[in-house]
């Protein structure tokens, strides 16, 4: 094709990047040095760094109960969006009577967005009991459409002919599933279990809304708690922030491109 | 098949920090007694025998002194039994002045020993 | 023979609708039965110590001609949704960027998304600490810059409080929006750029007449994402403003969450939670129209 000057791109492509980074740069520093929150003005580099604010966070909240709680809601949603995705994609892409009214069901679903249900979803947690617990918080996120449907497209690009090969020898249905589908339908685990775990991890209002405990909060919820109670006059607030921050960002460096793959296949057409 | 998946990049990264935490725990539980010595020296940087010096937990608002330490003949004093991660240090010598350090430790009742002094100086007036 | 195969295709049924019912089961209760009941608690006085009863257009008066907090939420919220093309606009030129040959791009592409994964309450923090007025980052650099004398307080003027919310709403959406573009450049077929430059096709003409049109579901989809966000964004407002100086950055979703948990109020913003689904699914229809038919949703299915 054309032949331009590639130099334009990669500086304007740079400050982009350099705006989208300042941000967890600048917070990095003030984590590792403490300055900058009442002087003025501020150094680029960090002067005289020390991890004592991570120990301060540490000791001062209770870090470690945070992680706990939203490790343990993190993985009953992953692992009851797999199955119940996955079950859901099967059936799909059999026939059936009213499979066309499911269809627009879980469409319709789609455009309901989780803030407009909170209300009654409280209601009905606390009607089911489950208020301040591990599957009140996990059970609303528990399935979701798009996972579906990223199941039903991978089950659906299985070539028929080996369905029916192994139809044909017999082979019960759940063991055509177990061993056949399932192992071809990797790359859709990986995407389902990489968004569910994100979605979950990041979840900030229903926690919020349903947990009143100390001891049952996640990490946001810990972290806009210990926002209100010391304000951001300390670097161990920002210690915090990297402490959170840095989960999220090495599971996501680590599953690129299941993510994107996940958010893209879901949502484009085809 | 297995070594595919011990070679893949969660692994790595799971059995890394896995690794590095139970190490850093070993670390920790092997150096968490609690101790804390130092010496005491005057202006002139010769040992005072003596002194008091106290070993107080720093929390953001107070400060809670929990003992108390008599420095031998070559100043030297240690504290043992501790746990806090963040210690305020005072040593003081009638005559001679006073000595205020906080020190940060990495972990409650990490094992430290001073390398510089305390330095006593006279109390400012008033 | 026949009854074999009845008997089969009955099995077959009963394990469909078994596999279907989890989910189906999850959607009924937190997505259409909380859907529903929010209309019907709308029409009721809920209290929690008495029975309930029924009001009435109550609650929708108070809400419309009374509730000046309501009103300026609303703006708020179509205020945010109305800067996504400000969002899409820039992402468009990041992706158009991306989209070259040129090297590390992969690495450009994972650092703009970076800001998509990360915790929106860590984002709210970032950035309020960001705009702060004695030492924030953004203050420091306007005043190296000379363009102002003293810190501007952004999240506690009455004018600014609400812009700088969008602009971090923005940093954080981006990478979101680049990266749905960047899969539909993908996806227009280089052979129809190659035959538009043998026929002379400048670099703009390809962009106006292949480029936009085949990119329209994905600006689409964008749209659509960022009408879901300025409805949904709790977060972000609540850790950065809380509804800000007096409700200047107060969003319908905010101002629902307040009413229901902290005043306790739920017929009430069940109320909003009602008007303002309905104003979302309102707009989420005209963007569909505007975007000719049925663009960029998920297939049904063949």
């Amino acid at each position: 094709m054309h032949r331009y000057p590639h130099w334009p791109l990669h500086l304007a492509l740079s400050a982009v990047c350099a705006a989208m980074l300042v941000p967890f740069y600048w917070v990095l520093k003030t984590s590792l040095t403490g300055e900058n929150i009442f002087t003025f003005p501020p150094s680029i580099l960090p002067e005289d760094p020390h991890l004592f604010f991570f120990v301060d966070v540490w000791y001062t909240i209770p870090f470690a109960s945070y992680l706990a709680n939203s490790l343990i809601v993190s993985i009953i949603v992953v692992a009851a969006n797999v199955f119940l995705n996955a079950m859901a994609g099967y059936a799909l892409t059999r026939d059936f009577v009213g499979k066309k009214a499911v269809i627009m069901l879980f469409l319709s679903c789609m455009m309901i967005p989780f803030q407009a249900t909170i209300i009654p979803a409280y209601l009905i947690t606390k009607e089911l009991g489950l208020l301040n617990s591990y599957m009140g918080m996990a059970l609303p996120l528990c399935s979701t459409i798009v996972c579906i449907f990223v199941f039903k497209a991978s089950f659906d690009a299985i070539p028929k002919s080996l369905i029916d090969a192994a139809r044909i020898d017999g082979v019960p249905d759940w063991m055509i599933i177990y061993r056949i589908m399932v192992p071809l339908s990797q790359s859709a685990i990986a995407t389902n279990v990489i968004l569910a775990f994100i979605w979950s991890w990041n979840n900030f209002l229903w926690p919020l809304v349903i947990i009143r405990d100390e001891a049952m909060q996640t990490l946001p919820l810990g972290l806009s708690r210990f926002l209100s109670v010391y304000e951001n006059t300390t670097g161990a607030l920002y210690a915090f922030c990297i402490m959170v921050l840095v989960p999220g960002l090495v599971i996501f460096l680590l599953s690129q491109k299941q993510f994107i793959a996940g958010l893209t296949s879901g949502a484009a057409k085809g | 098949m297995w070594w595919s998946i011990l070679r893949s990049r969660y692994t790595i990264t799971f059995g890394t920090i896995a690794i590095v935490s139970i190490l850093w725990n070993i670390y920790v539980v092997l150096n968490d007694d609690g101790k804390f010595s130092g010496r005491v020296v005057d202006m002139q940087g010769r040992p005072v025998a003596g002194a008091t010096v106290k070993l107080g937990k720093k929390s953001l608002v107070s400060i809670n002194f929990h003992g108390e330490e008599i420095t031998d003949a070559e100043g030297r004093f240690a504290f043992s039994g501790h746990a806090f991660y963040h210690v305020h240090i005072e040593a003081k010598k009638q005559g001679l002045g006073i000595s205020k350090s906080d020190h940060h430790l990495y972990f409650r009742g990490q094992n430290m020993a001073l390398s510089d002094p305390l330095r006593l100086r006279p109390e400012p007036k008033g | 023979m026949n009854t074999l195969i009845k008997k089969k295709r009955t099995r077959e049924l009963i394990l469909i609708w078994f596999f279907l019912a989890p989910s189906l089961a999850i959607f009924a209760l937190y997505r259409i039965i909380p859907l529903i009941w929010n209309g019907v608690l709308s029409f009721q006085f809920w209290d929690p110590f008495k029975p309930t009863e029924f009001a009435g257009l109550y609650h929708y008066e108070e809400m419309l001609i009374y509730d000046d907090v309501f009103w300026q939420s609303l703006w708020n919220t179509s205020v945010l949704m109305a800067s996504a093309p400000i969002g899409i606009g820039l992402a468009l030129i990041i992706a158009l960027m991306v989209d070259t040959r040129i090297r590390g791009r992969g690495v450009y592409r994972t650092i703009v998304f970076l800001s998509y994964p990360v915790m929106t309450v860590a984002v709210g923090i970032i950035w309020q600490w960001l705009f702060n007025e004695k030492v924030g980052l953004i203050n420091y650099v306007l005043m190296s810059l000379g363009i102002i004398d003293e810190g501007i307080p952004f999240l506690e003027s009455f004018s600014l409080a609400f812009p700088s919310v969008i602009v971090a709403s923005i940093w954080q959406v981006l990478g979101f929006y680049m990266i749905i573009l960047l899969t539909g450049l993908q996806n227009i077929p280089q052979s129809l750029y190659e035959a538009a430059a043998i026929d002379g096709a400048g670099a703009w003409k390809r962009f106006i007449r292949i480029t936009f049109p085949m990119l329209k579901p994905s600006i689409f989809l964008c749209f659509v994402v960022g009408i879901i966000n300025s409805f949904t964004n709790f977060d972000l407002v609540y850790v950065m403003t809380q509804g800000g100086p007096s409700h200047v950055t107060e969003l319908l979703i905010t101002y629902i969450y307040r009413a229901a948990f902290t005043l306790s109020k739920f017929d009430y913003a069940a109320a909003m939670t009602v008007v303002n689904f309905l104003f979302f699914v309102t707009l989420a229809w005209l963007a569909n129209r505007l975007f000719g038919g049925d663009a960029g949703a998920v297939d049904e299915g063949t």
